[in-house]
């Protein structure tokens, strides 16, 4: 048992002009993670906090926050590794609705503009079974597909801190997972947000997506062989019909 | 309660100052400068040369000055800190291989970029007689 000071940013939209810190003693166990601290808060001494969390193991995707700065699944963010004076806040690069709650639309909007979904290849009854795949077809995209929606990589992308009209690591590494998946045919719908200039070019590979991502997707990764794909489109569509990817 | 999103301001001109990892990548990216003014030197060179035996003699004089050898050489450390940088980069960029049926690492793709490197290196270096 240690006591750890937490720093939470807060804002009330009903009360506050802009957000300021405030400071809580927490009586913290060692094996605690941020979140642990956090729900000590708002069980003990401020039922108002108000934030998002669900699983509590690294799997939801709600409970983003900055912790130090650094954008933290905080319940993958274990006290032993912070001193005694922790500062949260909200996720950066994203508009905070209340206290350490953000605006998510945006991110909601470009995900259905990449339409990051199976668009199959071809119209399958149920009566013809599944649609099936080798280790090898699915070891293409697998890394990828491991994407729980954090926006842990918005946070970082100072691209996307800069103009908010880049379609950003996690959609475009959504879209890349499923241009390359071979059960998928809707590279072509998929490349007006992909392949535009806001998208994948929009990168200039900072790499901090990579570095902050939860499940090791490598979103900065999925946009380099985006570029790649958008640019081999390009030639070959001189002499064939586009690819598209 | 009546939505009334906070939007935090970014600074424009010194977001890449606040962290380790933007400031490590505004430097990656600025010795790409550092490329271009050996490219210029170079080209002078040539237009140099182009201008006579006397001319060019001026050129190199200048160049083995101690002013420029020390030019060449933060030149030459910003190159190696670029080529360094690019090269950890380098399996985000290119699609996955298989060998044996195995991928293929990316410290093996890295290991490909500095042997490569020294292949081009010692020809060079064969071709200007210093090997």
């Amino acid at each position: 048992m240690r006591d750890v000071t937490l720093e939470i940013l807060r804002y009330d939209p009903d009360r506050d002009d802009a957000p300021h810190f405030e400071s809580y003693q927490v009586p913290a166990q060692e094996e605690w993670v941020i979140l642990d601290a956090i729900n000590y808060v708002k069980d003990h001494i401020d039922p108002s906090l108000t934030y998002r969390w669900s699983c509590h193991m690294a799997v939801c995707g709600s409970c983003g926050m900055m912790v130090n700065e650094e954008p933290k699944l905080s319940c993958k963010a274990f006290l032993r590794d912070y001193g005694d004076r922790i500062r949260v806040e909200p996720m950066a690069n994203f508009p905070i609705e209340k206290d350490l709650v953000v605006v998510m639309d945006d991110f909601i909007e470009k995900m259905k503009e990449s339409k990051t979904w199976l668009i199959p290849k071809e119209d399958r009854s149920i009566e013809e079974g599944e649609y099936r795949q080798t280790p090898l077809e699915l070891d293409a995209f697998r890394q990828y597909s491991m994407c729980i929606n954090c926006l842990l990589c918005y946070s970082a992308c100072p691209q996307y801190a800069l103009g908010t009209e880049f379609v950003g690591p996690a959609a475009l590494a959504l879209t890349y997972r499923y241009n390359n998946d071979s059960r998928d045919g809707g590279q072509e719908q998929r490349a007006d947000v992909f392949a535009k200039s806001d998208g994948v070019w929009h990168c200039s590979f900072v790499g901090a997506c990579s570095e902050v991502c939860p499940k090791h997707v490598d979103p900065a990764a999925a946009i380099q062989l985006g570029k790649m794909d958008s640019a081999v489109d390009y030639f070959t569509s001189f002499v064939t019909k586009p690819r598209s990817r | 309660m009546a939505r009334r999103p906070y939007i935090r301001e970014v600074p424009r001109f010194s977001w890449w100052a606040k962290k380790h990892v933007y400031t490590t990548y505004m430097l990656r990216e600025a010795t790409c400068i550092a490329i271009a003014v050996y490219c210029g030197l170079l080209i002078v060179g040539l237009i140099r040369l182009s201008q006579g035996e006397a001319a060019y003699g001026a050129y190199l004089a200048a160049m083995q000055s101690p002013v420029g050898i020390a030019v060449q050489i933060v030149i030459g450390l910003f190159a190696l800190y670029h080529t360094i940088t690019w090269f950890t980069l380098a399996p985000k960029g290119i699609p996955p291989m298989r060998f044996g049926g195995e991928r293929v690492k990316p410290q093996a793709i890295v290991a490909a970029h500095y042997v490569g490197w020294a292949g081009v290196s010692a020809v060079v270096l064969l071709f200007v007689g210093l090997v």
